[in-house]
């Protein structure tokens, strides 16, 4: 019997040996998260699955690879919001590194690991989130900031090539090449959110932003009686723009307020942080005075687009109706098309109307936005 | 240490069994030293401040075992209840100090912090085991007295830390025996074979269905019927193949070194009944409660009424071995009253000569008892009662049926027709949704459809006192074709283990 048992294990250990190797050799092929380049075949491999772990040590790797000299960062905004294959920023070797539910202290790690890497981009775009800023509890004056800058190990690597979880993405990957409506995102990070587009074609638009809004609502409702993280703001902004401009001198940064619909902008109103939003805003111009003094060479500028303007207004779609947004998926996230227009504004700023004008404008254009965020808030608060 | 870490499968455990097949060439006590040692490693990884607290144990009852086996008469029985007194007061400190004293400082409305007291892991089931061996000493069923056996018979690492609640009777002669000092490849055919059945049992199973079952016990509010079914279900196959899966592996370890450990799970979800349920889940621990808590209580010896009582007594404290906290109370309460009813009915049913009530009858049964078993899951998962309570109102349909209105959207003519039954739609949350009730029809399937391990492994003795039954598929032979089979779910599970969890059980 002894002798069978033995075979049954040699045949076991091969199996493994074997499978194991297979999976490897799959993964490495089908390179569902772009890291080898091996193969790149269109209907095969071209279209990547969206990263749903290592989004940080992926994304930077990707970068190391390509040599960007655009580079975006920020949370799901920026992620979902710009295309570095779009008209704007097609052939400036652009890449995007934003990613869902991440703070400046990732932006910040990945800029200093690339500057560390010996990329010196020419250009960077960063998006700034006042979420982050505001707290459900008043701050402690003298609160020390502590920036926890993550940075990617080796291990990563050796679990991207041979896991079970490398395995289903190599193989969603391939399925999704015929998959018009499947999450993806591409090879230089952006996430056009095409589930999205499935979702809004079934229930419509109204669905996706009244789900959005009630999800909002109580966070913003717990953030009422808190404060403005003013500590932490500084230390984060100052360590951007110096993480951007250090050994990178004639460097060009951008950061941008995000344009939240105006949905979004009337629940902080209806939550009472609108005065922290404003004063958030007014700590970022002052970092980036003090940063133009530290970085004479570079061109830093601050784009506030957390306005009420005509693009902020897009009128939501009516209940039921099958109607489309251009700009929107729902009050938080704004599509590529309005991610071209923020870039062509970044260019050529020009005069915007007023933000009291433009509320004046919205308000009247759709009152019913107003009331229905109030209402949501103030249902959340109870 | 985790069974499901690359740490164990490619460190720990092939090192240990280098080092106990070379010792085990010097003799027996240098094998059964090399095993002790690394049981005592295998401790010391969790936290080495408790390895100390462990040995003190294990010292302290041997020199009590030692008193009573030399003592007679009143003077055994006193040392008896000193010995086992001590092991309740240390169970005791480390797991209900915290309980009591937040207890009573709510009832008496003072304020207080938490006592600081972590609760050392295995200890439930290091001081249930040694309490056996006090109390079959003082019954003079101990023959096999040498320390090192004893040593190793407590922490013996394939079951430290969750079990399966091991009796000395079972254990010494077998550490003991000269046959297992040699290595044999059907010992690691069988065992690695039981291993990996547990090891995806765990891993591809109940870490799959962990998340379902957290998004509602983390965040009950106000579940809708479906959405409350679907995460109750999910925890009730989580900790089956969570714990089934830990014992699978125990049981598969063990047999590495030639060790047979007893069973603890026979698909107890296929149970008629709830007496049949505890005689197929965590069947070392009920055994245990029955030998040395219900029949001492005096079982069913001093008529129904007794028996009743003895019977809610031994599940309330069986709940609360499980945890200090009103939920494991309530929880262990439930399954006496379940007993209860149990009981009621069958004598009912013998005296009126209903029999079982054939296939209908049975089917009945299993629906009954397996609702009646998720229902309690529910306080033994819950963080309180009054979320427990919460959930109870959902799964009885108090907070009405609700459905993500993604799936309304795609059912056509199906929608008005639910529409006008009272289903609501809500906005988000489809994927959560489906993925919960394919990831419980699966599990499902496994638990209720498939053979389980020992019938798998039938021919090999998979485990003590193994129900062997019938011939049936799947059945497990030393032949390539299962090796294949086995070393693809081997690779499956190990691809899976980049981030092990703990066993629910670790923290009973």
């Amino acid at each position: 019997m002894d002798r069978h048992a033995l075979c049954y294990l040699r045949w076991l250990g091969a199996t493994m040996l074997a499978a194991g190797m297979a999976v490897a050799l799959l993964v490495l092929l089908i390179d569902p998260y772009g890291l080898y380049g091996w193969v790149d075949v269109a209907g095969f491999n071209r279209v990547k699955a969206p990263l749903a772990r290592y989004q940080y040590e992926i994304k930077l790797a990707r970068a190391l690879r390509l040599g960007p000299q655009v580079i975006l960062v920020g949370n799901s905004r920026v992620e979902a919001g710009f295309d570095p294959d779009g008209p704007a920023l097609r052939g400036a070797n652009a890449v995007n590194l934003g990613i869902a539910g991440t703070g400046t202290p990732t932006a910040i790690g990945q800029l200093r690991y690339l500057a560390a890497h010996g990329i010196r981009p020419r250009r960077v775009i960063a998006g700034l989130d006042v979420v982050d800023a505001l707290t459900s509890q008043p701050v402690p004056p003298a609160r020390a900031p502590v920036l926890r800058i993550p940075w990617p190990g080796r291990l990563w690597r050796l679990d991207a090539l041979l896991s079970a979880a490398s395995l289903r993405d190599a193989l969603w990957t391939v399925a999704l090449q015929r998959d018009g409506d499947g999450a993806m995102a591409t090879l230089r990070g952006f996430n056009p959110l095409r589930q999205y587009g499935s979702a809004a074609r079934l229930e419509g638009y109204a669905a996706l932003f009244r789900q959005r809004a009630q999800e909002n609502a109580p966070k913003l409702a717990a953030r009422a009686g808190g404060g403005l993280d003013v500590a932490a703001v500084r230390a984060e902004v100052r360590a951007l723009l110096d993480a951007a401009a250090r050994d990178n001198p004639a460097v060009r940064i951008d950061l941008l307020i995000y344009p939240y619909h105006a949905q979004l902008l009337a629940m902080f109103e209806a939550a009472g942080l609108w005065q922290r939003f404003e004063a958030w805003k007014a700590l970022l111009r002052e970092e980036v005075a003090a940063a133009r003094l530290r970085h004479p060479g570079a061109r830093i500028a601050l784009a506030d687009f957390g306005v009420y303007d005509r693009w902020q207004c897009e009128p939501i779609p009516a209940a039921g109706s099958d109607a489309t947004t251009k700009w929107y998926w729902e009050a938080g996230h704004f599509k590529a098309a309005l991610g071209e227009v923020l870039l062509a504004r970044l260019d050529d700023p020009g005069g915007g109307a007023s933000d009291a004008a433009g509320r004046a404008a919205c308000m009247a254009d759709q009152p019913g936005l107003f009331s229905d965020a109030a209402r949501l808030v103030a249902r959340a608060r109870d | 240490m985790l069974f499901n870490s690359y740490a164990f499968l490619f460190g720990f455990l092939p090192v240990v069994l280098l080092a106990y097949f070379a010792a085990a060439r010097h003799g027996a006590a240098w094998a059964s030293a090399v095993l002790a040692t690394a049981s005592l490693m295998f401790y010391g990884w969790w936290d080495v401040r408790y390895l100390p607290l462990l040995l003190a144990s294990i010292g302290v009852n041997y020199a009590c075992s030692l008193r009573i086996h030399g003592a007679a008469g009143r003077r055994r029985q006193a040392w008896l209840a000193l010995a086992v007194g001590a092991n309740l007061a240390l169970l005791g400190w480390y797991k209900y100090a915290n309980f009591f004293a937040r207890t009573v400082t709510e009832l008496a409305g003072w304020p207080a912090a938490p006592l600081d007291i972590a609760l050392p892991v295995g200890i439930s089931f290091f001081t249930f085991t040694q309490i056996a061996f006090l109390v079959d000493s003082a019954r003079g069923h101990v023959r096999e007295r040498r320390f090192m056996h004893y040593l190793l018979f407590v922490t013996y690492f394939p079951h430290l830390v969750a079990g399966p609640v091991l009796h000395h009777r079972e254990m010494m002669p077998q550490f003991a025996d000269p046959a297992n000092l040699a290595p044999r490849a059907v010992n690691f055919a069988v065992g690695t074979s039981i291993f990996v059945i547990g090891l995806a049992k765990k891993v591809l199973l109940a870490d799959s269905l962990a998340p379902h079952a957290n998004a509602l016990f983390d965040a009950p509010g106000e579940a809708s019927l479906l959405v409350a079914w679907g995460g109750v279900l999910a925890y009730t196959f989580q900790l089956y193949f969570d714990f089934s899966g830990y014992s699978d592996m125990a049981i598969g370890l063990a047999r590495l070194f030639g060790v047979r450990l007893p069973l603890n799970f026979d698909s107890p979800y296929r149970a008629t009944s709830i007496a049949e349920f505890w005689r197929r889940w965590h069947m070392t621990l009920s055994r245990f409660l029955r030998d040395y808590l219900y029949v001492p209580l005096g079982g069913n010896r001093h008529g129904p009424l007794r028996r009743h009582v003895n019977l809610m007594a031994t599940m309330v404290l069986g709940g609360l071995w499980h945890g200090a906290g009103w939920t494991f109370l309530l929880w262990g309460a439930l399954h006496g009253g379940y007993l209860i009813v149990n009981h009621a009915w069958r004598a009912a049913c013998a005296r009126l000569g209903w029999g079982d009530g054939g296939r209908a009858g049975r089917c009945a049964g299993w629906l009954l008892t397996f609702g009646a078993v998720c229902v309690a899951w529910v306080f033994f998962r819950a963080p309180h009662v009054p979320a427990a309570l919460g959930i109870v109102h959902a799964l009885a349909g108090g907070d009405g049926v609700a459905l993500p209105a993604a799936l309304g959207a795609r059912l056509g003519a199906l929608r008005p027709l639910l529409e006008s039954a009272g289903v609501t739609w809500y906005l988000g949350g489809t994927t959560r949704f489906v993925a919960t009730w394919c990831w419980v029809a699966v599990a499902a399937v496994v638990a209720l459809a498939l053979p389980n391990t020992q019938r798998i492994m039938r021919r090999w003795e998979p485990a003590l006192d193994a129900r062997l039954g019938t011939p049936g598929w799947l059945e497990w032979q030393p032949a390539p074709r299962h090796a294949v089979a086995c070393g693809m779910l081997a690779l499956l599970a190990v691809l899976s283990l980049n981030q092990p969890s703990d066993f629910l059980y670790f923290q009973f």
